[in-house]
């Protein structure tokens, strides 16, 4: 009994307005009118986002945003994640339906009771799309990151002339100063912060100058010397003690411990204990010898051999992506040559790897395009896409040149 | 700048419905101006497979309902009354419903002969030639994705 009836009212469609649900759960043997909206228009303000199903607890939970600059392509981000944003178009006409309780539209319903009761359900459409928006994984654009920092490093002169700190505050930029410029995800801007040994000096972001770091290294050094210190045991609180009474911040010196050591697992004391790490200051040196200045290997490594704290051994293996080495005549000579130095984006990158050098062989290129990071592409693949390839002989070692 | 994409359906995003069709439907130039709450055209499901048909002035489409392959967000820009005159272009876009279904019409349509009356206001004109040609454009700045054109 109870069915025929259902079956009565089906077959003439019972009154009043609805929306997507009476499309999307339209019965057999059953028809809907479909109409435009009593508030029917353009509805610019309203558009459509293609999303991975992965990524959709991130938007429900609101873990997501867009950034960029009016001049720039926008992007969304996630919490670890960059994904460019592109409008993808189409022809065919888009319907749009929302569903009849939808607040925003919600007078409708005063619409449709006016209405005589024989009139049958009615979805509305609200907007015809155009389009929808699409999402493609992309690396973080962090050179510009290295730009904004680099155009005001910390240095010597702020420790003592305050009043100047004033007229280059401008020119200084806080966390969410960065996040508004930077085109990367939280996770990313922070791991793009780490890599440019960058530190948080009163609420802004800096980075060093090389001279600051330099000096403070070499009173480290210095007063590791004088007191007997371990330079794989160094104690937090003394080192910064020495170093401030040396006339740095306190911010500063323990930065420095971070940049040039690591942490060593504290074995219950009070203060941390830190190790510096040979790699990082063997290189310090090398990079200060270098700056600006073109030497013959030998004398390079005599004078660097010499720099090179005690107890420490350096190695030429350690300047892989940092020092290029060539053969002039008989003499090699070496010059500084610094991948941190060098853009992120794949094209400039191997654009300006060619200018320094015409022709590279693997083991000479691979420091200097191996944290290339483009997603859905392998370093292989991006070889392929950059450069040609050479073999002049079955067993010889390929050799990469500019396309 | 930032723009936070908010979303306050938690894990129950309403659902929105597509109803796609090959071409543009194009009304009598009388009506153009007066579209708010003019019938387009009649959905019918005949059967009870997922098989549809959209009857729109004397043209019939068939069609069937189908799942996307990715969800659609339907996001809608809201802007803040901002607090100070500096930062006018605080934004956001909220997440207003989610599409896993449309009703997708890919097919020519048929020509009704019929002694029923029709509704002649509407007609579907079909771009033949190209079946489904899609425009691909990059997104642009995030201002311009809010930018009421």
């Amino acid at each position: 009994m109870e069915q025929l009836i259902h079956k009565r009212e089906m077959e003439k469609p019972s009154s009043g307005c609805r929306g997507a649900e009476a499309v999307l759960n339209l019965q057999s043997n059953c028809s809907i009118s479909i109409a435009y909206h009593p508030h029917f228009g353009s509805h610019n303000d309203i558009m459509l986002l293609e999303i991975d199903e992965k990524l959709l607890p991130d938007i429900l939970h609101q873990r997501v945003a867009i950034r960029g600059q009016p001049d720039e392509d926008s992007v969304l981000c996630t919490q670890s994640k960059t994904y460019a944003l592109k409008f993808v178009g189409t022809s065919n006409s888009v319907f749009l339906i929302p569903p009849s309780n939808y607040s925003k539209f919600s007078d409708n319903t005063v619409d449709c009771d006016q209405k005589d009761e024989n009139q049958q359900a009615v979805a509305s459409v609200i907007k015809v799309a155009p389009g929808s928006m699409e999402l493609t994984e992309v690396a973080p654009r962090l050179d510009k990151l290295k730009l904004l920092l680099f155009e005001n490093p910390y240095r010597f002169e702020e420790d003592t002339e305050m009043e100047d700190l004033e007229a280059t505050n401008r020119r200084l930029y806080k966390w969410d100063d960065l996040v508004d410029r930077v085109q990367a995800s939280d996770d990313e801007l922070r791991s793009g912060l780490q890599a440019l040994s960058a530190v948080e000096i009163d609420g802004f972001w800096r980075v060093v100058d090389e001279k600051y770091m330099d000096m403070m290294l070499r009173m480290l050094l210095h007063s590791s010397v004088l007191n007997d210190w371990s330079l794989d045991a160094l104690n937090e609180d003394e080192v910064v003690n020495v170093l401030q009474s040396d006339g740095f911040p306190c911010k500063l010196a323990e930065h420095c411990l971070h940049v040039y050591g690591s942490k060593v697992n504290n074995d219950g004391g009070k203060s941390c204990m830190w190790r510096l790490n040979e790699r990082k200051v063997c290189v310090h040196f090398a990079r200060e010898i270098l700056r600006d200045r073109k030497m013959k290997m030998e004398s390079f490594m005599e004078e660097w051999m010499r720099k090179i704290p005690e107890g420490m051994q350096a190695s030429f293996d350690m300047l892989e992506g940092e020092v290029l080495t060539e053969k002039l005549g008989v003499s090699a000579w070496v010059h500084a040559f610094s991948v941190s130095s060098l853009p992120s984006s794949p094209g400039e990158r191997f654009s300006i790897l060619f200018k320094e050098r015409p022709k590279w062989d693997s083991k000479d290129l691979q420091p200097y395009i191996r944290d290339l990071k483009v997603p859905g592409l392998s370093l292989e693949g991006l070889l392929l896409k950059f450069t040609r390839r050479t073999q002049p002989t079955k067993d010889a070692e390929p050799v990469f040149s500019a396309r | 700048m930032e723009i936070r994409v908010k979303c306050s359906c938690g894990d129950m995003c309403p659902e929105w419905a597509i109803v796609e069709l090959q071409g543009v439907v194009e009304v009598q130039p009388q009506f153009q101006d007066r579209l708010q709450n003019l019938q387009i055209g009649h959905l019918c499901r005949p059967s009870s497979q997922e098989v549809y048909t959209f009857t729109v002035g004397y043209h019939e489409l068939t069609g069937t309902k189908v799942p996307l392959k990715k969800p659609l967000l339907v996001l809608k820009k809201v802007k803040h009354p901002s607090v100070d005159a500096a930062d006018s272009a605080r934004a956001e876009l909220e997440v207003i419903g989610i599409i896993r279904h449309k009703i997708l019409f890919k097919t020519r349509p048929m020509a009704l002969i019929s002694n029923i009356p029709i509704n002649l206001i509407m007609v579907i004109t079909l771009i033949v030639s190209e079946p489904q040609p899609t425009v691909k454009g990059r997104a642009g700045a995030p201002d311009s994705i809010l930018s009421t054109k």
